[in-house]
């Protein structure tokens, strides 16, 4: 009896949790669910990125509705390196790549049935047609520039962004959430005229080094020349000045020579006569030069007298 | 739940169906005490396996990783309250919870996947061309060509959006690493690219964590490399171009070490000039005064007596030049009406020669 109900109760609830599975199905949060009844899509759960619905559902057991689930997170879709034309005609490759989640179920089912590989070779189609549409609006300086202004880099991946959005999301399903440039290239015969360019460009650059370097060489080299012939200019006119006002300062002790100028005449003689003889001079001398007058007479005959003179051999 | 029904099945309809028979020999009754010994445990095990069910939900978090309980497939919590840190967290079992773990902690390193030269080896290939097919490079905003290599080390800071977020979040990230690489080529110059790295780092950051923004990645950069070099055919060239500013700058310099000593010299020989002109005062002065002086001394005496006067001075000043240095001869006057002859060899440098031969010659 006892054992009974209990096996009764557990019995119940296995039966209870059976036909919970059978009428109640889980969403994760990174699922989106699909809802068929006999095959027809009826509704989606967790679709909208806005009110995200994860958690238990409700649907009528099987056969008559199936849950079909499609990953909710963002795919990477990489585009392939295809040479496209600038407005401007140049050639270039370009290859894209962008975040894309499902945004209706129910068209992506029926579009692709379900699948991810079917969805992305559509989407590089479709990528694909606008890129080349919206390159060939663009002039080539618009990739690259060193012109902030002139670089149009960011609106490029906008534009594409904004052609391909509406006609994913009403054709296939597909919300395209960013959409930027992976690679930009030339085509290989065009590389060898950048590279010949590149090596003129260096090579002017070597020429305009070597004269800047002898230029500025140059200029430091007469700036320098000016400012000494500056400096010594300079120097010049205040050794004036300063003779200037030596002679000033002894003209008014020159006055006192004015009471006796024979007196004064007689003495700056004596001392140029000093002066003159210091060195490097031959006296030749005769009685007459005091005080040699004293031996006027008694030098007869001699011919050469020279003084005793210690410093000298 | 299903592993657990068969378990649950059989220990029932075998108590339920013993007692039923009534026992009839000692055969059946050992036969039901072999039962009864063999129920009890498998309600043991029984009692094991549920314990083991109940706490099978449950999962232990590692350090550097974080967890969301998934209930029914919905986390619990809202926003950051979803993440739970390292330890044990209990959960129901399958399939009421799920515990997801994330790990957050390690740095990942990441490597861009464009611009960079196909081959290995630490030169880039001096080749001509550049198949765009199998070389990797990147246009500089002036049209020029070179090698980009970006490595990436980033954190995830907003788990749920990363992992939650991403089917493949290191694809995406390195498409936006990427991205950001071809950006910074198509704002800078070749020369920024090559020359100045810290610019062109800064400009493939910049560009990265806007992206890393937009797309609500959930991750932070910890640090970014740039390499960039010019391609193997045209790196002679860039070479040149360096050789040649070093031979610049080695001219500048030497320019400036002449400017430098010329200036120099001309301050030193100006000081020079005008010490020499300070000096001259400085003696004219004191002469002009010395002299004044003399003459002031003098001059009441030579008012008295000037031949007197002159002669003491002129005999004083003699006699200073014969104690002096000069070469003193001494010829006397002839008699009257003689006449005298007087013999100088001059030389040409009378200086250099003066002491070494004797030339003047006296004669008669």
């Amino acid at each position: 009896m006892k054992r009974n109900s209990l096996t009764f109760i557990i019995g119940l609830l296995l039966l209870l949790v059976f036909v919970f599975m059978l009428f109640f199905f889980q969403v994760r949060q990174t699922e989106i669910a699909l809802v068929t009844r006999f095959g027809k899509p009826t509704r989606s759960i967790n679709v909208d990125p806005e009110r995200p619905d994860p958690g238990l559902h409700f649907k009528l057991p099987w056969p008559i509705e199936r849950v079909q689930y499609f990953d909710k997170r963002i795919q990477d879709f990489d585009g392939k390196f295809e040479e496209t034309l600038t407005q401007d005609h140049y050639p270039i490759l370009i290859s894209v790549y962008a975040g894309w989640v499902i945004s209706d179920a129910t068209l992506f089912r029926n579009r692709f049935d379900g699948s991810v590989a079917r969805a992305e070779t559509q989407l590089e189609s479709l990528i694909f047609s606008e890129k080349k549409e919206v390159v060939g609006n663009q002039p080539f300086s618009h990739f690259i520039s060193t012109d902030a202004k002139e670089l149009k880099f960011t609106e490029i991946e906008q534009q594409i962004l904004a052609k391909v959005q509406p006609l994913a999301r009403a054709n296939y399903g597909i919300d395209v959430q960013f959409l930027g440039i992976k690679r930009l290239g030339l085509p290989e015969a065009i590389t060898q005229n950048v590279f010949d360019r590149m090596k003129a460009e260096r090579q002017r650059v070597v020429q305009v080094r070597q004269a800047e370097g002898e230029n500025q060489a140059r200029d430091i080299r007469s700036d320098a020349d000016l400012t000494r012939t500056r400096i010594l200019a300079g120097a010049d006119a205040r050794v004036k000045e300063i003779q200037g006002q030596a002679e000033a300062e002894v003209s008014a002790s020159l006055k006192v020579f004015e009471e006796n100028p024979e007196l004064a005449i007689f003495l700056l003689k004596v001392d140029a006569l000093g002066a003159a003889a210091k060195e490097h001079s031959t006296l030749i001398l005769d009685q007459r030069t005091p005080p040699f007058d004293l031996l006027d007479g008694a030098a007869k005959g001699v011919t050469n007298f020279t003084l005793p003179n210690p410093g000298k051999k | 739940m299903s592993a657990s029904d068969p378990h649950h099945h059989h220990p029932h309809p075998a108590p339920g169906a013993a007692p039923e028979p009534a026992p009839v020999d000692s055969g059946s009754r050992a036969l039901e005490d072999a039962l009864r010994s063999s129920f009890v445990v498998v309600k043991a095990v029984m009692l094991v396996l549920l314990l083991v069910f109940l706490f099978s939900g449950g999962k232990v978090v590692g350090p550097g990783e974080q967890a969301v309980i998934l209930r029914f497939g919905k986390p619990l919590g809202t926003g950051p309250e979803q993440l739970l840190g390292p330890g044990y967290h209990w959960a129901f079992p399958y399939p009421i919870d799920e515990v997801v773990a994330i790990k957050v902690g390690e740095v990942q390193t990441l490597t861009s996947s464009i611009g960079w030269y196909s081959d290995n080896t630490p030169d880039a290939p001096a080749v001509p061309t550049l198949n765009p097919a199998a070389e990797g490079y990147l246009l500089t905003a002036d049209q020029n060509i070179v090698h980009a290599r970006a490595t990436l080390r980033y954190r995830i800071t907003d788990p749920l959006a990363y992992v939650f977020g991403f089917i493949h979040a290191t694809n995406a990230v390195q498409n936006l690493l990427d991205n950001a690489l071809l950006y910074a080529g198509a704002r800078a110059s070749v020369n920024t690219a090559l020359i100045n790295n810290a610019a062109f780092t800064d400009l493939v950051l910049t560009r990265l964590n806007e992206q890393i923004m937009n797309c609500k990645m959930g991750i932070t950069v910890q640090l970014i490399n740039v390499d960039v070099i010019a391609p193997g055919y045209v790196k002679p060239d860039f070479d040149a171009v360096l050789s040649a500013e070093q031979a610049r700058s080695a001219l500048v310099h030497a320019a400036q070490g002449y400017a430098e000593s010329t200036v120099r010299a001309a301050e030193s020989e100006s000081n020079a000039l005008v010490n020499a002109a300070e000096g001259y005062r400085t003696r004219l002065v004191a002469d002009v005064h010395a002299d004044a002086n003399a003459f002031t001394n003098q001059l009441p005496q030579y008012v008295l007596n000037p031949e007197l006067i002159r002669q003491r001075l002129l005999i004083a000043q003699w006699q200073t030049i014969f104690s002096g240095k000069a070469d003193k001869w001494f010829m006397p006057e002839p008699a009257a009406g003689q006449p005298s002859e007087l013999w100088l060899q001059l030389n040409r440098e009378p200086q250099g020669t003066r002491n070494d031969t004797n030339n003047a010659t006296a004669g008669q």
